[in-house]
């Protein structure tokens, strides 16, 4: 920078002020300060070093002034820092410097931390007006004009095709930063001894995206139109806007959104506390919202809110703004169609009441697991006030199970809800449920009841599960059913009159009920069925006689077996007993491909059927193994069909640990094979 | 004559303390029943029902019927 | 005393020697593992992709991890959330299952960590892993 003519024993002139000023007068201070140099050294480099400004929201430190004798300047700024921001090493050459008593004039100026624009200052010190003007490549402009004698004093900032990432350095490194977007429009601002009282943006937003480091919180594409107006008088601002998001996407964990959203909103700001009075959201496809919130700005935190929605579509509004919350819940494969009428309040930190009147509303699961049509409900729930909702629904289902029409009646206070007697129909049935009852309890929800079905048909029940064709019925009282830590227990017996016999369900335990792997367990216990009915309906050829089955220790994962103690035995009593040579063939192929041929060779064949005295077979499933048992036995053989009477058959098997899943398969075969017998 | 009186329900204790040590997890075992999952969860096109049941007893030996008195 | 201590660690010297010589499999061959590991086979073809780009890692706790969501478009970012939690759920469930299907549900502790090693060893090259708290490359 210093040219070798210039150099003199004592060149640079070195000054060191603390300077403590008000506000307002901070852009004439350089020049201030400049005058003061002699005249004598204006033909000679100057350097000139300002220890630091400071006045009330501002600050500057190590201010440094290069004056080069071709004309040119350089100034530079250590650190500067403004409304809790602060910027370092700013850096500002002029190509061409103007100084005298009339002006100051910065042009084809250059800042470091702005590259690509080019820097014209202007200012005038006797009217005390200031120009400046940054303009770029592709017509971009910033351009800021102040009169600062003028009393207001008003200065407007003027934007064309201006650049937003130019503004990066000024935003909170961890949180979103614009990488590209532009900016039109104007601010204008107006202001008195005590600073700013007036202040106007009209703004429209170009092509914004911006991002934070992972990705979690960006925009893109975004278009839009930002309006707002603010005046002050004393500390108090009064403050209203409006934001019309025309175009583009957003992703705010976990939200994604889309254009089309509004905002118009008016308050006061004041202490750090800002106000919204009267706020209009409009939501794309849902409706109008109504909000009003009192919002602590350095805490970021809500003090008081309240938000109001007519008629609105629970389609959208279910799926854009409560579902990315839902991910974890069995709600978040759900569906919601219909309207609403929603009122939220919140204050002390706390939610203080919900008002919710539904109508029409249709709930389904995306898995088919529950589905819920026709509600209408009001629910005025109040956090510290007793209260009842309605609730009316036409259909539901539940695990492909039909239940029909319901009113029920809850009673809420705070996070207890009561509902004394509900009753659900069920196919030709109905569940009677009484004292249902759900809290929180440390942070979960747990809930109980207690429930009598009055008997349904199977033949009805065995058609809408698409069971084979079942008679009889079911029916049960359970004392208690409750839910607490995923697990859903029923207390008491569930009882079933088919194939002419009795069932008993008892102890049934599920555990995650709309988990990947959803546990039942119990015990079955069966008794006198008839086995003519039986085999007749699953189509494994005849047998004529009775047996029980008792199913000990079941585990059902998925909804497939896990592990059982099952054991079938005829019945005690006197009953004709026959086995057809059909089930003797199927029993044997149970044991694998070809043993059944061996009947089919014997001269057994001409025989249709067979007198037996027993059956038995029991199998132990643990780990996919199935342990076998017979009538009797010992060691590897045992006695499955007990011949009796004539002529008498007896089956024995042959080894006690068959693989479940190949059993399975094999008695799939069977009984496919004789449903293609009965269509022939 | 005092230490032993100490000693003897101390060292019942101190056995104690072994025996529960011996209930111990498997590591071996269980890196090679991940590596299984793992294989089945990251493959790619191959059904994992071909690979679901590896070691998996072998099946039934036919269940065979024999025929008495006529 | 000395004595005594010797005499307790040769007890434990003879009991884990003896406990070790009866070492079971560990059992996985369950309705509930297969549930699990057929729900995280099914995922795992929309996952694989963000395992490829980065956006999604494994993490040294045997779960997964939305790392850099930037490497996919805004509109599938919630998409991603989605997977990495139903992913998380069934990973949570799959090391729970296994623990309780053999026996012992104390060692779902055990075999979740004994999975986060080998999800991240076997992890493809490209893949990011999270290694002593910091996302690295295979």
């Amino acid at each position: 920078m210093i040219e070798p003519d210039t150099i003199m024993p004592d060149n640079t002139t070195n000054h060191f002020f603390r300077i403590r000023i008000p506000g307002q007068l901070l852009t004439g201070l350089l020049g201030l300060c400049l005058l003061f140099l002699p005249g004598s050294l204006w033909a000679l480099q100057v350097t000139l070093n300002i220890a630091d400004v400071a006045a009330p929201g501002f600050s500057a430190r190590g201010i440094k002034a290069v004056l080069a004798q071709n004309g040119s300047a350089e100034f530079s700024i250590a650190e500067l820092g403004f409304a809790d921001r602060t910027l370092h090493g700013l850096h500002l050459h002029c190509a061409e410097f103007l100084l005298s008593t009339e002006q100051i004039g910065c042009l084809n100026g250059k800042l470091d931390s702005l590259p690509g624009l080019s820097v014209f200052l202007n200012y005038r010190v006797k009217p005390q007006r200031l120009e400046l003007r940054l303009t770029g490549k592709k017509d971009e402009s910033w351009q800021l004009n102040a009169d600062l004698r003028a009393q207001p004093w008003h200065a407007s900032v003027r934007l064309r095709n201006a650049r937003i990432i130019r503004l990066s350095g000024l935003l909170p490194p961890d949180g979103p930063l614009p990488s590209q977007g532009g900016l039109n429009g104007t601010l204008a601002i107006k202001g008195d001894q005590q600073g700013v009282r007036q202040f106007n943006a009209d703004l429209q937003l170009d092509d914004w995206a911006v991002s934070d480091a992972s990705g979690l919180h960006a925009a893109e594409k975004i278009h839009g139109k930002l309006q707002a107006q603010a005046t002050r008088t004393g500390r108090i601002w009064d403050w209203s806007g409006t934001i019309d998001w025309q175009d583009g996407e957003l992703f705010w964990q976990p939200l994604y959104l889309r254009a089309g959203h509004a905002l118009q909103a008016s308050g006061k700001w004041q202490d750090g506390q800002i106000q919204a009075t009267q706020a209009v959201a409009t939501l794309p496809d849902v409706g109008q919202v109504k909000l009003s919130a009192l919002w602590d700005i350095s805490n970021s935190k809500l003090l008081d809110g309240r938000l109001s929605g007519k008629q609105l579509s629970l389609a959208a509004g279910f799926a854009n703004y409560a579902r990315p919350f839902l991910e974890n819940t069995a709600l978040a494969k759900t569906e919601l169609k219909g309207h609403a009428d929603l009122e939220w309040r919140y204050r002390k930190n706390a939610t203080e009441a919900l008002l919710f009147k539904l109508r029409n509303v249709s709930v389904a699961d995306a898995e088919g697991r529950f589905s819920l049509n026709g509600i209408n409900a009001d629910i005025p729930w109040h956090a510290r006030a007793r209260s009842v909702a309605q609730v009316s629904f036409a259909d539901s289902e539940l695990m492909k199970l039909p239940l029909g029409a319901s009113k029920l009646k809850i009673q809420m206070q705070g996070k207890d809800f009561v509902m004394p007697a509900a009753s659900l129909p069920v196919l030709d049935g109905k569940l009677e449920i009484t004292d249902f009852h759900l809290h929180q309890k440390d942070g979960n929800w747990q809930w109980n009841f207690s429930n009598t079905l009055t008997p349904i048909s199977m033949d009805k029940l065995s058609a809408v599960l698409y069971w084979p064709q079942m008679h009889g019925t079911l029916s049960g009282y359970v004392p208690r059913v409750s839910y607490q830590d995923k697990l859903i227990r029923a207390d008491g017996t569930l009882l079933f009159r088919v194939f002419d016999g009795t069932a008993e369900v008892d102890h049934l335990e599920l555990y995650d009920p709309f988990g990947r792997a959803p546990r039942l367990s119990g015990n079955l216990d069966m008794r006198d069925l008839d086995l003519d009915l039986l085999t007749n309906t699953f189509s494994f050829g005849n047998i004529q006689g009775r047996i029980d089955l008792s199913v000990g220790n079941l585990e059902l994962v998925n909804w497939r077996p896990a592990r059982f103690d099952a054991r079938v035995a005829s019945s005690p009593g006197k009953y004709r007993k026959r086995i057809s040579q059909k089930a003797v063939e199927n029993i044997t192929a149970l044991g694998g491909s070809g043993a059944g041929a061996a009947l089919q060779r014997s001269f057994l064949r001409i025989f249709e059927s067979f007198g037996y005295e027993r059956i038995g077979l029991g199998c132990e499933l643990h780990n996919e193994i199935c342990t076998m048992s017979g009538v009797d036995g010992e060691g590897e053989i045992y006695t499955i069909v007990q011949g009796g009477g004539i002529p008498a058959i007896t089956v024995m098997g042959y080894n006690r640990k068959v693989d479940w899943t190949e059993l399975l398969s094999r008695l799939e075969r069977v009984m496919q094979e004789n449903m293609q017998a009965v269509v022939k | 004559m005092k230490k032993n009186w100490v000693a003897l329900p101390l060292a019942g204790v101190v056995l104690s303390a072994c025996v529960t040590v011996n209930i111990y997890f498997p590591a071996a075992a269980a890196e090679k029943a991940a590596d299984k999952i793992i294989d089945e969860v990251w493959q790619g096109t191959k059904s994992p029902d071909t690979t679901t049941k590896p070691g998996a007893p072998a099946p039934a030996v036919p269940v065979n019927q024999k025929e008495k008195s006529i | 005393m000395n004595a005594l201590i010797k005499f307790c660690v040769a007890w434990l010297v003879l009991f884990s020697v003896n406990v070790a010589s009866a070492q079971v499999n560990i059992e996985i061959n369950t309705p509930g593992v297969s549930a699990l590991k057929q729900s995280m086979h099914d995922r795992h073809s929309q996952l694989a992709e963000f395992y490829g780009n980065g956006a999604v890692g494994l993490t040294s706790d045997g779960m997964i991890a939305v790392r850099d969501a930037s490497a996919v478009p805004l509109a599938a970012r919630q998409k991603v959330n989605g997977l990495v939690a139903a992913e998380n759920q069934d990973r949570k469930a799959l090391y729970a299952e296994i623990a309780r299907a053999n026996g012992h549900p104390e060692w779902e502790g055990d075999i979740r960590n004994t999975f986060a090693q080998r999800w991240i060893q076997r992890a493809q090259a490209g893949w990011w892993v999270q290694i002593g708290g910091s996302w690295k490359k295979k």
